[in-house]
């Protein structure tokens, strides 16, 4: 294996590094000159994974197409949030750096979850990945919301850590490989002179517990509204689309490749169960709320709902088309998703400026003051509800005719009806919007909030035409042949 | 390159291309603003009449005008647009409503910049669902509709449109997800075509699998749930007893001109459904034409009967015109099952004759019940007798547009109903008398209603009520037209859908 293989993640560490290093000196625009360093270091990234070879493949790594897509899908969503996070900052502000480094480092773990074909390095890149994020939650000083989002998401997130490495350990005490390729042979479904369940199961059931937890699956998510509510907007955009994307992209890996055929059904049915389960919980409580992040948290425990019957697609039939019908879809809702909740939480950050926080009370009459911004948000809730010609349509037209493909039609149906449930709350945010009267009194100058209200414009347009990117389909079905052609 | 394979494009995307300029026009404005959306309105009418010309009424058997253009080939989906016999018809019947509403428009005065914008969009919807040849753009589109149609009737709409928007938009919401998953399973029961890349794959064309002759082989046992699953999507819009209650708030709480739009277009996209999707796709499969056929056609008769009585009661003008067309739309559902167990051309005819006819005659009631709306701000039919002395030609239209409602002969309605009566004699005879009892009840309905409208003695509130301005009175003329021209001569439109619908069902 050549060290060229990991430019990427080693270019997003060594400019972290330095970034770090620059925000201790002082100089003019500082706060653009590092600003806009962060963001060439994921585009430097990005051209790089676009020109890989991508072939490698050993018991630690593989680099196929699926892999590179999605490195190549974070390194891209980053821009936007970094955009974002201009707005954060005073011009001398000495945390930016430490912001930038945070994240940054969080995404290179995250890209090293990407390609991961062994339990060590699902390890390794999800703890690389996630003390950042912790550390981002905490990011809005002073905030007892926001230390308690930290705690909450330390404590909880350290368990899950733990739950998920004792997994691994049940499963190697009998395999005695961490490897995806090993694990396909040596997870037994009976072993000789065995009477009751072999403990790798159990190791199974922990490794999934834990993988649930960082996408805030149910019943793992109870840390994900407040911290989402807690933590300053940017933050939130990041810890929820981006771990998101590492983690999703693992399991669709993990289920198609390391469990053998013998258990798929039974995993297929627990990750069937949890999407059940997850998206019906997630949009039920979602119409209960009146804090629009809030909304969003929930609304995002749906989304992964949603997105998990592309992995349980491929739990099913690993290896077949079928499977790679559903990797397709978990792709192309990934893609949308990030899109969507990036440009939700940009608007909520704009409004959290301008009207002092994010209750649906300061979305009142939105669509007066600020018609832009209203647009940009109807687009990202037309997205979120799935109705075309939005990304998310297509996400969810992806993932439903993967399921539909695989005979789910229980899980679609319901998924159907989560999806009108859904239209509830996206749309009691339009209602406020265009439908209330504005507060005047509310409504205060905008001063730092131009960064977000532009990435909040962008990615909602790269919502509207994402279908129309030429070749973005033909690329995400190659990127997918590796589960099956 | 030929011209004419770009023209439903252009008709499709130019009132797109206005809402979006329209967005860039300052909001004061509001006469340019008006005149602006109305120039798009009629060159997009414009259009349709030079489509119209370029159609070969006598061709049968293929769809015409056809643009198909790649766009995922992989998975078989294309850029797929083409007319037939049935969706000339809507196609004009929805520009030609769009100038109608556009001119009723006028008197909306707030937002109006918000308005126009998203009305233009609302018409790009129309025009694509029926000019659609791919499932995947059908369902955009038919998408496409529900979000302007949302906002037309939540911002602009009366005292309750809060609610009656979320429930419109629920409710069609919920119909169109559960089609989504019917189309998904059509797709994969869809004949295998390549893919572009020298491999097989399904596809969402709806030429390929009408020419199939019918998927139900493929489907197998699903056969009837899949089939179950689009109608459901098509009858909540058409809309169907039990699945109509969406449409009397709607309806009510609209303003006029989106009435006009909503019952004289989007009901037509349910039927147009039904027989574009449901019947042509299926009709391999007895099961399905032997159970859902009759199912259709008595929720049709069920609709005409229970339209008619609910109508009878109303208090309100608006919701009065909203459940007679409950009433009309249970006559396109009993053809349509007419035809699905006898195949024949008149029942067909009739299907389509029946929402064309529906579409003008109730525009024009929805628009001159909202010209009366408009001068005495109230619908209550006890508030308002005697208007045929205070604005007669007002009056004189309203007594037309209802004559033509009841299916007065030579008028246009009466042609439409008379075919599907006739069809379901075919079929099944007791459907066809019990619907005659749904259209007797029914011209009691508006007899009533002219008797209590026109006649007795104003209120002197209302003495000095000026009568229909030049505008108000162009934008009821055309459908006027179509009134006493398909009531007396129905041949040419009877005979372009007998040959050039048939074929493609």
């Amino acid at each position: 294996m050549e060290f060229s293989a990991f430019l990427p993640e080693t270019i997003v560490v060594a400019g972290a590094s330095i970034l770090l290093l620059l925000s201790l000196i002082g100089y003019r625009n500082k706060k653009y000159v590092n600003g806009i360093l962060a963001m060439l270091i994921p585009i430097i990234a990005f051209i790089i994974i676009a020109f890989q070879a991508g072939s490698v493949s050993n018991l630690l790594f593989v680099q196929d197409g699926f892999a590179q897509f999605a490195r190549g899908l974070l390194s891209l969503i980053s821009l936007p949030i970094l955009l974002s996070s201009f707005d954060m900052f005073s011009s001398d502000s000495k945390r930016q750096g430490e912001f930038l480094f945070l994240m940054l480092i969080s995404l290179s773990g995250l890209m090293l979850l990407c390609q991961a074909s062994s339990l060590m390095i699902v390890y390794l890149a999800i703890e690389i990945s996630s003390i950042p994020l912790y550390m981002l939650a905490g990011f809005r000083v002073g905030s007892v919301r926001s230390k308690e989002a930290v705690v909450k998401y330390f404590l909880l997130g350290a368990f899950a850590s733990a739950v998920t490495i004792y997994g691994m350990s049940l499963v190697y005490s009998t395999t005695h490989t961490l490897a995806f390729s090993q694990l396909a042979q040596h997870i037994s479904p009976t072993l000789p002179g065995l009477t009751g369940l072999p403990i790798e199961y159990a190791g199974l059931i922990f490794i999934f517990a834990g993988l649930f937890f960082k996408i805030a699956a149910f019943p793992f998510h109870f840390w994900a509204p407040d911290v989402y509510e807690g933590s300053p907007p940017i933050s939130t955009a990041f810890i929820s689309v981006a771990p998101k994307i590492g983690v999703v992209v693992l399991m669709a890996r993990f289920v198609g490749f390391a469990i053998p055929s013998a258990l798929s059904t039974g995993v297929a049915w627990v990750v069937m169960s949890i999407s059940a389960v997850t998206m019906t919980f997630g949009n039920i409580t979602a119409i209960w709320q009146n804090n629009v992040k809030r909304i969003f948290a929930y609304s995002s425990i749906a989304q992964v709902g949603y997105i998990l019957m592309g992995v349980a697609v491929i739990a099913i039939h690993p290896g077949t088309t079928i499977a790679k019908d559903g990797a397709i879809g978990i792709l192309m809702y990934l893609t949308a998703y990030a899109l969507m909740n990036i440009a939700g939480f940009s608007i909520i950050k704009v409004v959290e400026s301008r009207r002092g926080g994010s209750s649906l009370k300061n979305f009142a009459g939105l669509g007066k003051t600020n018609p832009a911004l209203s647009i940009a948000m109807v687009v990202t809730l037309v997205s979120l509800l799935g109705i075309p010609w939005t990304a998310g349509f297509f996400g969810k037209l992806f993932v439903f005719k993967s399921a539909i493909n695989a005979s789910l039609y229980w899980l679609v149906i319901l998924a159907v009806v989560n999806s009108a449930i859904s239209a509830f709350y996206y749309f009691g945010i339009v209602k406020y919007m265009y439908l209330k009267e504005p507060d005047e009194s509310i409504e205060q100058s905008g001063f730092s909030d131009v960064f977000s209200s532009l990435s909040s414009g962008i990615c909602s347009v790269g919502t509207a035409v994402l279908i129309m990117v030429p070749g973005l389909i033909p690329l995400i079905e190659k990127a997918c042949r590796v589960f099956g052609d | 390159m030929d011209i004419n394979n770009y023209l439903l494009t252009a008709v499709t995307f130019l009132p797109l291309l206005g809402s979006l300029i329209i967005l860039l026009i300052p909001k004061d404005r509001h006469a340019f603003l008006r005149g602006f959306a109305t120039v798009f309105a009629l060159l997009t009418l414009g259009l349709a009449i030079f489509i119209w010309t370029q159609f070969d009424s006598g061709m049968s058997s293929s769809f015409q005008l056809v643009q198909k253009i790649p766009w995922v080939e992989s998975i078989g989906m294309f850029y797929h647009l083409g007319v037939d016999g049935m969706s000339m018809l809507l196609l004009f019947l929805t520009t030609l409503l769009s100038v109608t509403a556009c001119l009723a428009s006028f008197s909306i005065k707030e937002r109006v910049k918000e308005y126009f914008s998203l009305f233009l969009l609302l018409e790009t919807g129309l025009i694509g669902v029926f000019l659609s040849l791919d499932l995947v753009m059908f369902y955009v589109f038919w998408e496409v509709v529900l979000v302007p149609m949302y906002f037309l009737i939540a911002i602009w709409g009366g005292k309750k449109r809060q609610y009656a928007s979320i429930k419109f938009f629920i409710y069609t919401l919920v119909a169109s997800l559960v089609m989504l998953v019917g189309i998904l399973a059509v797709y994969f029961a869809s004949p295998l075509v390549a893919n572009g890349s020298g491999g097989l794959t399904h596809t969402f064309s709806i030429v390929e699998i009408l020419k199939t002759g019918g998927i139900a082989a493929n489907l197998g046992a699903m056969t009837l749930p899949i089939f179950g699953a689009l109608l459901f999507g098509f009858l909540v819009k058409v809309p169907s007893f039990p699945f109509h209650t969406w449409l009397p708030d709607a309806h009510v709480q609209a303003p006029a001109p989106i009435s006009i739009m909503l019952a004289g277009v989007l009901l037509k996209m349910g039927g147009y459904g039904i027989i574009r999707i449901g019947v042509g796709f299926f009709k391999d499969s007895a099961a399905v034409t032997n159970f859902w056929g009759p199912v259709i056609a008595m929720l049709g008769v069920i609709g005409v009967i229970y339209g008619a009585l609910c109508a009878l009661v109303q208090k309100d003008l608006k919701k009065l015109v909203a459940y007679t067309s409950v009433n009309h739309m249970g006559f396109v559902l009993i053809a349509i099952g007419a035809y699905m167990l006898t195949g024949s051309n008149v029942a067909l005819q009739g299907a389509v004759v029946v929402m064309f006819n529906h579409g003008t005659t109730t525009g024009l009631l929805f628009l001159l019940v909202g010209y009366i709306y408009e001068r005495t701000h109230t619908r209550e039919i006890s508030e308002l007798p005697g208007m045929g002395g205070r604005i007669p030609m007002i009056a004189i239209m309203l007594i037309i547009a209802s004559f033509a409602s009841i299916g007065l002969p030579a008028l246009s309605g009466f042609v439409g109903e008379f075919l599907s009566l006739q069809s379901a004699f075919m079929a099944v005879p007791w459907w066809a008398w019990a619907a005659i009892v749904g259209l007797i009840v029914n011209a009691g309905v508006m007899l009533w209603m002219m008797q209590r409208v026109m006649f007795g003695k104003a209120q002197d509130k209302y003495a000095n009520l000026k009568d229909a301005s030049f505008r108000e009175f162009i934008a009821a003329i055309p459908q006027f037209a179509f009134v006493f021209f398909i009531g007396l001569y129905p041949m040419p439109i009877l005979s372009m859908i007998a040959n050039s619908v048939v074929g493609l069902v």
